[in-house]
């Protein structure tokens, strides 16, 4: 896609747009006569084929990787006829399968593209038809340049839309623009100005003016264009007129607008890079050693050259009579000549050495990883049922890259926590009102609802709350006094539970609309407005129904399109509704009766706003200057706005200055952080008992919430005096009017009026956290793995949720990092990273006499946004580093999203780390894209994180499993599976190498090479597969149990750069003991070349079948069903094709030669051989391995094995107890390491004896004490 | 959001269910046998193979031991017409190719119980060498009509005759032209002359079906290293005659390694002095020399040989049995004494030898 923009270069710099209505409608968009024609109309199209170029084009593109045009260079040799060395057809067959794979794929993935583009192609929008003259509905791909779009709200921008017209009085149109840049406020975009489009009467076929516009270019933040009015007379455009694809149209009824970029010269596309192509690390080690392959088979073709010079240098008396050495036949003398037999045959054993490089090897792993992404993908334990979602596999390459991550980031907000705030708690006065745990009951809600009787019955759905008893017996009391309409003196702890109530009700800026925004154009473009469509009956009667479809299936639609949307990419596209009301930043909800919604920036207003409702007081209208709300004593209250001092994070509060229209009374409400409400409290709160109390109470309260993980705000109010105001007024505006340090001086006039608060109370707010994070988040550390968590939030939630999710302990020592400028974030870095070097050390001579358990004190970090910018730089990041790898967790709070992507390319970059990000929002896209592995939580936040994801996962927990199960097993199948790829190319090259040295190394083969094409393609191709994707070295339970075991994945154990040295060695003995045995034992036997290639190739392929028996861990049927079957299908093959074919398959020409070799008993016998000898040491070192030098895995295995003979012995009736107790024994004793030899050892002998004693003395003596619970299993 | 908002009931109607099917198959959950390779689960393989391949050992040093193998290297013999030369001197003047050195050997032999064959034996010649192996036509041989133009390229320079490409050679191709001509007799106490077979020394196969002789042989030519063309191989006897001749059909079965041997009589036993093999005694052979081996430093020699149910005389086999069984026993003590000492639990020895591990 990017290639589009290169195209800019040579057209001029702006393109002129004409509206399509003045252009003859007869004229089609892509004729050259139609002005609009250059410009690609709306239709995407990410795939890369069609039917009729799939064939050249995939060729053509699998030829521009290096292994394939090596592979068909080599056939392309074996078509030379002085270099040929198989038959020439045979030759391709490997490569036609490769071929012929790799293109079965890419069509299949091509076709998942082209189902989503047309996904996205076909949805349905309203542009203007300038024969009907209105909009009709249509499909996105036949919007073009030039054509007027109508939106509604929720809708997704189809192209990028110069807007003309909004709902909205003013002309302003708000947008939700995460899917593009990744922030979720709202922002504001304007109708262009200075064209009479505002009101009703705005007819877009009468708007006949030009538009110039910026040629495509992907800078979303620049646009610039001009509407021409008339000749001299033109409006200037620019971003803010511009609404751009992929974002959703919010809090605006409706929109118009002219298309001015579509399809792939929007924005959106332009800015989409596609999807990265990944490498695993495992497959940057395959081909590190492919490279060495090379190098091998560089040095065998010319070892063989040589040798075949010096073979032939030897004959130089054929110079004289060319019939002396019969088997030397040249027609012609100059052929002789030893250098030039030797380059020749050069070439020939670069095509008979091709498989030293094995072909399949690429395109094998990637069917591997196929494999297992489908049981990964199958995997019930990933299934989530509240939100029907289980794993999505998006990237199909990096499965095993899964099971070798060091690094973990983490967002907070929807990945560790639901990102649901529930109003939990508060604390009114000193005093605790707990609210028990809401549970789904709104019946009893209701009931609460008519005994306290709130106006609007329906409130209850705004808050799932179990009221609190107490407090709403204060709120009806408070109801019952306001209706006598007697004016007491309310008591003061009544009067603050009001008080506080309206302070959650106003102090905050959610918006309150009464309806929901709707269109009175439906979908295919006809006003549904009564008073339009007088005659249409159905929308006149049923007015709820309809609203009932807007809300419900609009939210649904707007979802699956908000992720179509996004990214052409291939996606499926059913599991999209997640019909939540929070939408972005900006949640909102609906209450049917009354159609209020709430529509704030952040969810805790939202809860605290929704939680004052539930108690009866309602905020029921809010504009710049008034707030209206409901109050249970007083009814409907319209409070005048003086002021909103807004939040900071400096300050960590926010104010509202409001005057009570009555008694005009001027109070400022303030809710904020408790250190930021306490430090400011008046000071009668020192002095006086009464308040000292109180405040002691609310703080109580206030640890209490902090410590069940609740985010807590503090209320307090101040009740101004009018001179005070006045006073205060003066200097604010003061500071508002000053240019220079303006936000200093205003932050100071903030802070002179937020002083000698009242305290009302303080509220907690969960943010639950999801299933099982702890948990996870402790197997996850145990597993060797650092978490790290990036998150937008404060620092004190930041560090609240890390103590709740158990990331921190209270053992550990926090540092935190707040600077504002560099020198002191430099500062701060080496101080701290020189205290914990001290205390390492000091700790360590403390310890020194007791080395095997030093205890070091362990650290934490938690860093804030401004100070990871100066730590980000390039001259801090070397001590920021240095630090965070000496702290066991970091937490950085206030990220940006792009510091998040920077925080991980640092890990990934400097310290050579697998990173894995995981996040749930867009702001996280950046972090997910730069990690080696980005994992999507498919949660709240649209699925902007799961569409930039290679997993998508539906809860933080499951990302344990995904690690340490399936990462493991991965892992550990793909570097057998590769291990055993090169094991077989290698072992077959080298016993053809071997042959060479007896056949003048003439490039002679004796296996026939029909044999040697298919070997790697079927005779041997699926048990390694089968491995790949169903071996197991040790059950998911005991992964799960024993996180450590993921280690060996973390420091790549089981692929090394030794492995090949290992797989080079074990061919190597193998191929000499197959090759000489054979040899040897044909020798003065009058063996023909054939049957002596045939019983070569049969231990060959045996050989290779027993090793991946050897190389399997857990057998089920599949595994041997095929390992059988690929023996009987070479058996079959080599008897049938040897019994049919009399002359084909030229030299070998194989007639009855199988039937012949293996009706000799000396085949049988050497056959057998063969196998015990070349199999004999790989079993010694792997049984030596696991009995003395046991990987952890191993250790695993054994405890596995046991506990389930101990099993079967209690299970057994029929054996005694004397038995199964000594064998209890043996079994905890398996848990105990060294120390517990001794007392083992005698217990063990007693068992023995005692069981020799029940069962006879026939056990054999060299029984293992290991076989011991299985030899006692046989004998009951 | 809270349950209880509107927006929730699309949930409900939505009837497809994404969870996976809970099947043992995808779920990775199939009974599986998980086998470990400790020291001691392979101390009964080890047992169990040593004392599997000893006895077998045995048996094939037995066989091979009981076959009675007499070998006449006779690159050097005496020509009997200047027994001043060798044979292999008569062949260096390039005047006598072509030509035959006969040569006349008295051998003692052993008493050959059993069926008797004949073998002729070469070193240092690589029928391997992949240019010789491919240099024939299959299709030729097996009698298809197939013309001068269309023979195998592979069969050059012996592919068509030289300044003539309408006239070939039958067989065409480096195998045929090189075919063995030497020939023997061979007389038992200078009176009893030892019948030698011609036939049934090829495999069956390829005397049914893979050789087969063309209707005509129009435009074709003896190989130039021939003394007669093939349809003149065995004029006695039409059955081994052409493309069906024994000796060219074992010749053209090309050997795998560069010293070999190759059948090329069997002892009539219906004979009554040699029904039960050749008497022990002497024998007086005499070999038509006309197989020039010295320019590529090869040997020629004659085999005579019994045989068994394993093939010939070869002792490799039997010994390496042996040995291997007896280094299965040998591991099997090792690892039972290993085990006895230190293998209690897995990784104790390891452990107690403070062995680093990951």
């Amino acid at each position: 896609m990017g290639n589009i923009i290169e195209r800019g270069k040579t057209t001029p710099k702006y393109r002129t747009i004409v509206p399509n209505c003045t252009v003859d409608p007869a004229i089609p968009h892509s004729h050259k006569s139609h002005p609009n024609h250059g410009y690609l109309s709306n239709k995407i199209q990410t795939t890369r084929y069609s039917v009729i170029t799939f064939l050249p084009k995939n060729l053509f593109e699998q030829f521009h990787r290096y292994a394939n045009l090596y592979f068909l260079f080599v056939v392309a040799l074996n078509w030379v006829p002085e270099v040929n060395a198989f038959a020439k057809e045979i030759t391709m067959l490997p490569v036609i399968f490769v071929l012929g794979v790799t293109a079965i794929k890419d069509a299949f993935e091509d076709f998942r593209r082209y189902r989503s583009d047309k996904k996205v192609n076909f949805h349905n929008c309203r542009k203007f038809s300038c024969i009907e003259k209105r909009y009709v509905k249509t499909e996105w791909h036949d919007i073009h340049v030039g054509d007027f779009v109508h939106l509604s709200c929720n809708e997704i921008i189809p192209a990028d839309i110069l807007l003309l017209r909004s709902s909205d009085k003013e002309g302003i149109c708000h947008i939700e623009t995460c899917n593009i840049d990744g922030e979720n406020n709202l922002k504001q975009r304007y109708s262009v100005k200075g064209l009479n489009t505002k009101g009703s009467e705005f007819d877009p076929s009468g708007f006949r003016n030009n538009i110039e516009v910026e040629q495509p270019n992907c800078d979303i933040y620049k646009f610039k264009g001009y509407i021409f009015k008339n000749e001299e007379n033109k409006i200037a455009l620019n971003t803010d007129n511009l609404l751009l694809r992929g974002c959703v149209i919010r809090n605006t009824d409706f929109i118009e607008g002219i298309c001015v970029y579509a399809g792939h010269e929007t924005k959106a596309l332009l800015n989409n890079r596609g999807p990265r192509y990944k490498r695993s690390k495992l497959e940057r080690a395959i081909n590190r050693d492919v490279v060495w392959c090379v190098v091998l088979l560089l040095f065998l073709c010319f070892f063989c050259a040589i040798g075949s010079g010096i073979w032939l240098a030897d004959y130089n008396t054929l110079k004289e009579n060319t019939n002396l050495v019969p088997f030397i036949s040249f027609g012609d003398l100059d052929q002789y000549s030893p250098l030039y037999q030797g380059f020749i045959v050069f070439w020939t054993y670069v095509i008979i050495y091709q498989a030293v490089i094995p072909l399949p090897l690429y395109v094998s792993v990637e069917l591997v990883k196929l494999g297992q992404v489908y049981f990964m993908a199958q995997d019930i334990e990933f299934y989530h049922p509240e939100s029907d979602k289980r794993l999505e596999c998006r990237a199909l390459n990096i499965t095993e890259d899964l099971g070798q991550i060091q690094y973990v980031f983490s967002d907070k907000t929807g990945t560790l926590t639901e990102n649901i705030m529930e109003f939990k708690s508060c604390t009114i006065g000193g005093i605790d009102y707990p609210h028990l745990p809401g549970e789904d009951d709104s019946s009893e809600i209701s009931e609460v609802d008519s005994k306290i009787s709130i106006p609007s019955r329906n409130s209850s759905v705004l808050e799932n709350l179990r009221l609190e008893p107490a407090l709403q017996r204060e709120l009806s009391n408070m109801c019952l006094r306001s209706l006598d309409s007697v004016e007491l003196v309310i008591p003061r702890h009544v009067q603050r539970v009001q008080e506080f109530f309206l302070l959650m009700a106003v102090c905050n800026t959610v918006v309150v609309s009464h309806h929901p925004h709707e269109d009175n154009m439906d979908e295919s473009g006809f006003l549904t407005d009564p008073q339009f469509q007088g005659g249409n009956a159905a929308y006149v009667d049923q007015p709820l129904d309809k609203y009932l479809r807007l809300s419900q299936s609009s939210l649904l639609s707007v979802r699956s399109k908000t992720r179509s949307v996004a990214s052409a990419s291939s996606q499926d596209l059913r599991d999209t509704a997640t019909p939540d009301g929070s939408i972005g930043g900006s949640s909102f909800l609906s209450d049917m009766s009354s159609r209020t919604r709430y529509e704030a920036e952040s969810p805790d207003e939202l809860a605290l706003v929704k939680a004052a409702s539930t108690y009866g007081c309602r905020l029921l209208k809010r504009s710049s200057e008034t707030v209206v709300v409901w109050l249970p004593a007083e009814g409907e209250v319209e409070l005048e706005i003086l002021h909103i001092l807004p939040f900071d994070s400096t300050r960590k509060r926010m104010s509202v200055i409001l005057r009570h229209p009555l008694s005009k009374e001027i109070t400022l409400y303030t809710k904020g952080a408790d250190s930021a409400i306490l430090s400011v409290l008046d000071k009668s709160f020192k002095d006086d008992d009464e308040y000292r109390l109180q405040r002691d109470q609310t703080i109580e309260c206030i640890t209490q919430y902090a410590m069940k993980g609740l985010r807590t705000l503090c209320m307090a109010k101040r009740v101004l005096k009018e001179g005070e105001y006045k006073a205060w007024l003066v200097e604010y505006l003061a500071a508002s009017a000053t240019l220079e340090e303006r936000e200093e001086l205003l932050l100071k006039s903030y802070c002179d009026i937020e002083t000698n608060l009242d305290l009302l109370g303080a509220t907690g707010i969960e943010d639950k956290l999801q299933d099982g994070v702890p948990e996870a988040i402790a197997k996850l550390g145990e597993a060797g793995i650092k978490l790290w968590v990036l998150t937008g939030d404060k620092q004190e939630t930041a560090i609240q949720i890390a103590y709740s999710t158990k990331l921190f302990t209270k053992k550990q020592e926090v540092i935190q990092l707040n600077a504002t400028t560099k020198e002191e974030a430099e500062a701060l870095l080496r101080h701290h990273s020189e205290q914990i070097s001290k205390d390492y050390k000091s700790s360590i001579k403390e310890h020194n006499t007791d080395p095997s358990t030093p205890i070091f004190r362990e650290y934490v970090l938690v860093i804030d946004g401004t100070t990871l910018t100066f730590a980000l730089t390039e001259e801090l990041d070397p001590i920021f580093l240095a630090l965070c790898q000496k702290c066991k967790a970091v937490v950085c709070c206030r990220a940006t999203p792009i510091q998040k992507g920077n925080v991980v390319k640092l890990v990934k970059e400097r310290l050579k780390k697998m990173t894995l990000a995981i996040g749930d929002g867009a702001n996280d896209v950046s972090m997910i894209q730069t990690a080696d592995i980005g994992i999507g939580i498919s949660g709240q936040e649209g699925m902007q994180a799961v569409m930039a994801s290679d997993f998508a996962i539906a809860q933080f927990r499951f990302l344990l499993r995904l690690l340490l199960v399936h990462g493991h097993w991965n892992y550990f199948r793909l570097s057998n599976f590769a291990a055993f790829m090169f094991y077989k190319s290698l072992i077959t090259v080298f016993i053809l190498f071997w042959y060479q040295i007896f056949s003048g190394f003439s490039g002679s083969l004796m296996i026939d090479s029909l044999y040697l094409m298919l070997e790697h393609i079927i005779f041997t191709a699926f048990p390694p597969f089968i491995n790949g994707v169903f071996d197991k070295d040790t059950s998911a339970e005991n992964l799960l149990d024993k996180p450590y075991l993921y280690k060996a994945g973390q420091n790549s154990k089981l692929y090394t750069k030794w492995t090949f040295g290992i797989v080079f060695l074990d061919s190597l003995y193998q191929s000499m003991v197959i090759y000489f045995i054979n040899h040897y034992s044909y020798t003065n036997y009058s063996v023909g070349i054939w049957e002596f290639g045939t019983t070569i190739c049969v231990c060959m392929i045996l050989i290779i079948l027993l090793q991946i028996g050897l190389e399997t861990n857990s057998w089920v049927w599949i595994q041997w069903l095929f390992l059988i079957l690929s023996f009987m299908v070479f058996w079959m093959f080599a008897i049938i094709s040897n019994a049919i074919f009399f002359t084909f398959d030229p030299p070998s020409n194989p007639y009855w030669v199988m039937e012949n070799t293996i009706s000799q008993a000396i085949h049988s016998c050497i056959a057998i051989f063969v196998c015990v000898l070349a199999l004999l040491p790989r079993v010694i070192i792997k049984s030596i391995q696991f009995t003395f030098f046991p990987t952890d895995i191993d250790v695993v295995k054994q405890q596995t094995r046991e506990t389930m003979t101990t099993e079967e012995i209690k299970q057994d009736g029929g054996c005694d107890n004397v038995t199964a107790s000594g064998h209890d024994n043996v079994t905890a004793s398996g848990h105990d390491t060294a120390q517990s030899m001794q007392t083992d050892d005698t217990s063990i002998d007693n068992t023995e004896t005692r069981v020799n004693g029940m069962n006879g003395p026939n056990m054999d003596n060299t029984t293992r004490r290991r076989d011991q619970s299985q030899s006692i299993v046989v004998k009951c | 959001m809270a349950p209880g908002t509107p927006t929730d009931s699309p949930q409900g109607e939505k009837t497809k269910n994404r969870r996976p099917k809970d099947t043992k198959f995808k779920q990775q959950k199939l009974p599986a046998w998980q086998p470990i390779l400790t020291a001691n689960t392979v101390l009964p393989a080890f047992f169990a193979i040593g004392v599997a391949f000893i006895p077998l050992g045995v048996a094939l040093l037995v066989t091979s031991n009981n076959i009675t193998e007499f070998v006449l290297d006779y690159t050097n013999c005496k020509n009997s017409q200047n027994p001043n030369e060798t044979c292999a001197k008569f062949f260096e003047n390039v005047n006598n190719t072509g030509l035959i050195c006969r040569c006349e050997q008295e051998v003692e032999l052993p008493e050959f119980k059993g069926q008797v064959y004949m073998y002729y034996g070469l070193t240092n010649f690589y029928q391997n060498h992949r240019r010789y192996v491919k240099s024939r036509d299959d299709n030729q041989l097996n009698g298809q009509s197939v013309g001068v133009s269309s023979l195998n390229t592979d069969c050059d320079p012996y592919r068509t005759v030289k300044g003539n490409d309408s006239e070939g050679y039958a067989p065409c191709g480096a195998i045929a032209n090189s075919l063995f001509n030497d020939s023997y007799t061979m007389v038992f106490n200078n009176s009893v002359p030892v019948n030698l077979l011609k036939t049934g020394i090829a495999w069956v196969s390829d005397k049914s079906v893979k050789f087969n002789n063309p209707s005509n042989w129009d435009h074709m030519h003896k190989p130039p290293n021939w003394a007669r063309p093939v349809w003149e191989l065995d004029v006695n006897a039409t059955s081994n005659n052409g493309y069906k001749n024994e000796d060219l059909i074992v010749w053209m079965r090309t050997a795998a390694l560069p010293s070999f041997r190759k059948l090329y009589r069997r002892i009539d036993h219906s004979q009554t002095e040699f029904k039960d093999g050749l008497q022990a005694g002497t024998y007086k052979i005499t070999i038509d020399y006309s197989y020039p081996v010295t320019a590529f430093q090869g040997t020629k020699s004659i085999i005579l040989t019994t045989t068994s149910w394993l093939g010939g005389k070869n002792p490799f086999l039997g010994i390496a049995y042996l040995v291997v069984g007896s280094l299965c026993i040998i591991l099997g003590v090792i690892f039972s004494v290993i085990q006895l000492k230190w293998g209690k639990r897995v990784g104790d020895f390891g452990k107690t030898f403070a062995v680093k591990k990951y």
